[in-house]
C-alpha cells in the first residue's frame, strides 16, 4: 500500500513525537513511521530523565540555547501535555579543590548562558538540604531550576497530542530503502510505500544508517553503553534532590536521580561499545564476549554503582535495589569521506539538512530536556525551506490530557479525605499492580490508547515498575490485553515479536 | 467513601490471614473484618497443586488446595465479614486503614490490626546480573500460578535460578508436563529445600543441578536465548542455551502497607504481623500454628 504525506518522519522515540508535535500545528499531512511495536521503545526509555538547566552546555551553541528555553518552558509543557514532573533541583558535590575549580567555571558558564539561579552552597547549606550524604562534602554547586521526569511519558505525551492533532503513526515499519523523486522522497518498508516531499530522520541508534541510505556519511554513531540502578520507593526519600558528583579523578562520578514515581535511579556507568556491529545483534552466547547487544548491562558496571551509592549515601543498602539495566547513548563523530571518524565526539548537536532531508544524528545529553525545542526547531527550519508557508492547522489543539492515576489522587491528599472524582469509575479501585497502586482503570484506559505489549502499558500506566517487578501484575495484564485486544493469550508480547510472554508446545 | 467499623482488621486471607481469624473468634471477638485481594480466601495455597500440607496441623498429608478448603470451610461458619478483591492500601496510626476494592474506597476504623499479607518472592532483578531483559524471565511462584490456576504453558528448555522448595516443585511440575528442566543453579555447594523436596523432586526426577554456580548475565533480545554461568570455584563463565528462566532466590516478607508503622522501636501494641509477612516460614503448618497463638496475645 502506498501512503502519501506532506511530511514523513522516521522514527518514533521521543524526537519523532515531539518532531510530528511541532509540525502539527501546520496544515500539512504528517505520517511517522516507526520500526518497533510502540512509541518510545529504543534510546527514550533509558537514561535519567533529568530536565537540566543548561549552564553546562558550551556557550554560543545550540545546546546552550535550547536547552535554556526547554528548561525555562518545561513547567508550562508538562502542564501543556499533562506529564507529571517533579521539581529537585540539582546539587553537583564537591569533595575536592578540583571541582571547586569546575565550579567557578561553570558558574561563569552559567553567567554566559544568561541562567543567573545557580549557585555555590557551602558544606554546611548542602548537609541541611540533604542530611544522609556522607562526610567529606566541601560545597557544592545548586541549579534549582532543576527537573526529573519520565522520558517515555514525555514521548508518550507529544505522540497522543501529534495523534489528536491528525498525525499518522504506523508501526512496525522499518525503512528499508529510501530514494529521492521529483516531488520528494520514496521510503520502502517491508509492506508499504511512503512518498513525502519532506523528510525527517529521528531514527536514533541508527540515525546515521538511514541518513547514509541517500546521502553521503557525515555523522556517524559511536554508540556508548551505560548501566543503571533503581532502587526501592521505600527508600526514595533518601534524597530530594538530584545529586551528581563532580569527580577528583577521573571515572568516579556518579548521578542519583530522585524519580517522578518516588524511587531513586542510579547511573550512569560509562563505558564504550567497542564494536558498534553487535549493538543491535542478537546476544545470543556472546554476553561476556562482547557486552554490547542493544540495552545489555554490564555486571561490573551494576556492582560498581552499587558501591559508589553505598558510599554516597551509606543507608542506601543495595538489599534495596528492585532492577538494573543497560542502555546506550549514541555518541556522533565527524565521518571524513574516506570512513576515517574524527578524534573526538561532536559535542553540539548535529542536524543535518540537504535539499529536504533532515536528519537528527546523534542527540545524546541534553537532548530529553531539549525533546520539545528541537522538534520546533526542526518544524521551523522544514517550515522554511518549503517554497510557500503552509497555513497554520485549524483545528491545532497543544493540549493532551493524561491517564487519571490512583496513586496519584491518593497520594494529593493521603488523609484519607481525598476527594476523589464521583465520575471514577469502579474499575479505578481494582488494584492490577500492588507495588505502585496501579488500578485496573488505568491499564484499561492505557490499551485504549495503543498500549499492546507488557511494557508497552508499563510505560503509560508504571505497572510492573515496583518491587516485585510484575511478579504480580504481569499475569492479570496478560489476561486484560488478551480480553481487550482479543489476541490469544500466547501471543500476546513484552516488547514487540519475538518476546512472547507464554510458549505454548 | 464508605466507612466501616470493626473491632479487628485482618490483612490478607492466605493461611495466615484465615487462621487468625479463627483464633480472633475463639478469643470472642465478634467484629472481624478480612480484606483479601484476590477472587477468594486461600492465598498462595490455592497454586499449590502438590501434597506435603497438613501434616502437622491435620495429620494428614493435602494438597495446598485441600488445605485452604478445610480453612475456608471453617470461615464460611465464622462471623468475618470478608471483602474479596480488596486491597489495603494503607494502615495509619490513627487506627484507620484505606482500602480499595470492587466497591470502591473504604476506609476502616478499627480496634485492632492483624497483618497477614504474606511474601513476595525476591526477583533476579535485584541481584547483580547483566545483559539484556527479554522475555521468558519469571518468578517459580508466577510460573506456578500461571500453570495451575490459568492452565497456561509458561514454555520449555528451562533454566531454574536457585534451589529453594518452590522452585523444586515447580521443576517437578514441568518434567511432569513433559517439559525440559536443562539445570538448576545453586550458589552452595548442596542444593536448598526441605529434605522432602530434595527426595520426591531433585532425587526422583534426576533434576540436573549446578552447584556452587551464580548466573551473571542473561542473553536474547525478544524471549531470552540463554544465561552466562559463573562457577564459583574456578570462576570460569559459560553460554548456558535456554528458552526460559525461573527464579527461586528467596521470599521477602511484604508489609508496606504498615508503612510508618513499623518505624518505631516497637509495633503499636494493637498491630500484629503474623506468618510470612512477620518472617518467611519453611512449611504452611507453622504458618497456621503462628497466627493460632494470636489467641493468647489478642
Amino acid at each position: 500500500m502506498k501512503r502519501t504525506s506532506d511530511v514523513l518522519i522516521i522514527g518514533a522515540g521521543i524526537l519523532g513525537c515531539f518532531a510530528a508535535r511541532s509540525l502539527s500545528r501546520y496544515a500539512l499531512e504528517i505520517n511517522v513511521i516507526e520500526k518497533r511495536e510502540d512509541v518510545c521503545c529504543g534510546i527514550t526509555k533509558a537514561n535519567t530523565g533529568i530536565i537540566y538547566r543548561g549552564y553546562d552546555q558550551h556557550p554560543g551553541s545550540l545546546k546552550a540555547a535550547l536547552c535554556k528555553k526547554a528548561s525555562d518552558h518545561f513547567p508550562s509543557l508538562c502542564e501543556e501535555l499533562d506529564i507529571p514532573y517533579r521539581k529537585t533541583g540539582l546539587l553537583m558535590l564537591s569533595f575536592g579543590p578540583r571541582a571547586d575549580r569546575v565550579f567557578q567555571k561553570k558558574m561563569e558558564q552559567g553567567k554566559e548562558n544568561n541562567i543567573p539561579d545557580i549557585q555555590i552552597l557551602d558544606e554546611s547549606q548542602v548537609y541541611q538540604m540533604e542530611p544522609l550524604l556522607c562526610d567529606g562534602i566541601r560545597s557544592a554547586l545548586y541549579a534549582e531550576n532543576t527537573y526529573t521526569v519520565n522520558p517515555w511519558e514525555m514521548g508518550i505525551a507529544a505522540y497522543e497530542n501529534a495523534m489528536s492533532n491528525q498525525v499518522h503513526f504506523y508501526f512496525g515499519q522499518e525503512a528499508m530503502r529510501i530514494a529521492r523523486m521529483d516531488t520528494g522522497f520514496l521510503v520502502e518498508t517491508k509492506d508499504h510505500t511512503y512518498t513525502a516531499s519532506r523528510l525527517i530522520c529521528c531514527a536514533g541508534l541508527t540515525a546515521d544508517t538511514v541518513w547514509e541510505m541517500l546521502s553521503k556519511p557525515s555523522v556517524k554513531i559511536l554508540p556508548l553503553a551505560a548501566d543503571y540502578l533503581v532502587f526501592d520507593r521505600s527508600v526514595g526519600d533518601s534524597i530530594s534532590h538530584v545529586i551528581s558528583v563532580e569527580p577528583e579523578e577521573k571515572g568516579d562520578g556518579i548521578t542519583l536521580v530522585p524519580t517522578v514515581d518516588g524511587n531513586i535511579l542510579a547511573g550512569p556507568t560509562r563505558r564504550s561499545i567497542k564494536d558498534p556491529a553487535h549493538c543491535t545483534a542478537a546476544a545470543s552466547g556472546c554476553c561476556t564476549a562482547a557486552p554490547g547487544s542493544e540495552t545489555a548491562a554490564d555486571v561490573g558496571g551494576i556492582l560498581e554503582l552499587q558501591q559508589k551509592c553505598q558510599k554516597l549515601i551509606p543507608s542506601l543498602s543495595p538489599s534495596m535495589i528492585i532492577r538494573s539495566f543497560g542502555a546506550v547513548r549514541p555518541n556522533p563523530y565527524y565521518a571524513e569521506p574516506d570512513g576515517t571518524l574524527s578524534q573526538k565526539s561532536i559535542n553540539d548537536f548535529q542536524i543535518l539538512e540537504e535539499d529536504g532531508f533532515f536528519a537528527l544524528i546523534g542527540i545524546k545529553t541534553p537532548g530529553i530536556t531539549c525533546a520539545d525545542e528541537l522538534g520546533r526547531y526542526l518544524a521551523q527550519r522544514l517550515i522554511g525551506s518549503l517554497e510557500h508557508k503552509p497555513p497554520l492547522n485549524p483545528s491545532f489543539s497543544p493540549s493532551r490530557k493524561g491517564i487519571l492515576r490512583l496513586s496519584d489522587l491518593l497520594r494529593d491528599d493521603p488523609g484519607l479525605t481525598a476527594n476523589l472524582p464521583q465520575s471514577a469509575p469502579a474499575d479505578y479501585f481494582e488494584i492490577i499492580c500492588r507495588c505502585e497502586h496501579i488500578s485496573k482503570g488505568e491499564v484499561l484506559e492505557a490499551i485504549r490508547r495503543g498500549a499492546t505489549t507488557i511494557d508497552g502499558i508499563k510505560r503509560r500506566t508504571g505497572a510492573g515498575m515496583g518491587r516485585c517487578q510484575g511478579g504480580y501484575c504481569m499475569e492479570k495484564i496478560l489476561h486484560l490485553l488478551k480480553e481487550q485486544t482479543g489476541k490469544d493469550v500466547y501471543e500476546i508480547t513484552k516488547d514487540g515479536p519475538g518476546s512472547e510472554i507464554l510458549i505454548k508446545l | 467513601m464508605n466507612t466501616l467499623y470493626t473491632d479487628i482488621l485482618i490483612i490478607g486471607a492466605g493461611a495466615a490471614g484465615m487462621a487468625a481469624v479463627l483464633a480472633a473468634e475463639k478469643k470472642g471477638y465478634q467484629k472481624i473484618l478480612l480484606a483479601e485481594r484476590k477472587e477468594t480466601p486461600g492465598g498462595v495455597l490455592l497454586q499449590c497443586t502438590h501434597r506435603g500440607f497438613g501434616l502437622g496441623y491435620f495429620r494428614e498429608d493435602l494438597t495446598g488446595i485441600e488445605y485452604a478448603d478445610r480453612f475456608r470451610r471453617m470461615l464460611e461458619k465464622s462471623c468475618a465479614k470478608i471483602l474479596n478483591r480488596t486491597m489495603v492500601l494503607q494502615l495509619y496510626q490513627d487506627r484507620t486503614a484505606l482500602l480499595a476494592g470492587k466497591d470502591g474506597l473504604t476506609r476502616v476504623c478499627f480496634e485492632k490490626c492483624i497483618m497477614a499479607t504474606g511474601c513476595r518472592e525476591r526477583t533476579i532483578q535485584s541481584l547483580p546480573v547483566g545483559g539484556t531483559r527479554p522475555s521468558g524471565i519469571m518468578t517459580c511462584g508466577t510460573a506456578q500460578k500461571l500453570m495451575n490456576i490459568d492452565k497456561l504453558e509458561i514454555g520449555d528448555e528451562i533454566v531454574i535460578l536457585g534451589t529453594g522448595d518452590v522452585g523444586q516443585i515447580v521443576a517437578r511440575d514441568l518434567i511432569k508436563k513433559g517439559r525440559k528442566v536443562l539445570a538448576m543453579i545453586e550458589q552452595n555447594d548442596v542444593p536448598g529445600g526441605l529434605k522432602r523436596n530434595q527426595e520426591q523432586c531433585l532425587k526422583a526426577f534426576s533434576i540436573p543441578v549446578m552447584l556452587k554456580t551464580q548466573i551473571t548475565g542473561i542473553c536474547g533480545s525478544g524471549r531470552i536465548e540463554g544465561v552466562i554461568v559463573r562457577h564459583l570455584d574456578t570462576e570460569a563463565e559459560e553460554f548456558l542455551p535456554c528458552r526460559t528462566l525461573l527464579t527461586a532466590i528467596g521470599m521477602i516478607p511484604e508489609r508496606e502497607a504498615a508503612g510508618k508503622l513499623l518505624e518505631g522501636a516497637s509495633l503499636p501494641d494493637w498491630f500484629y504481623l503474623v506468618g510470612n509477612c512477620d518472617y518467611v516460614h519453611d512449611i504452611v503448618d507453622s504458618v497456621t500454628a503462628d497466627a493460632f497463638k494470636l489467641e493468647s496475645v489478642l
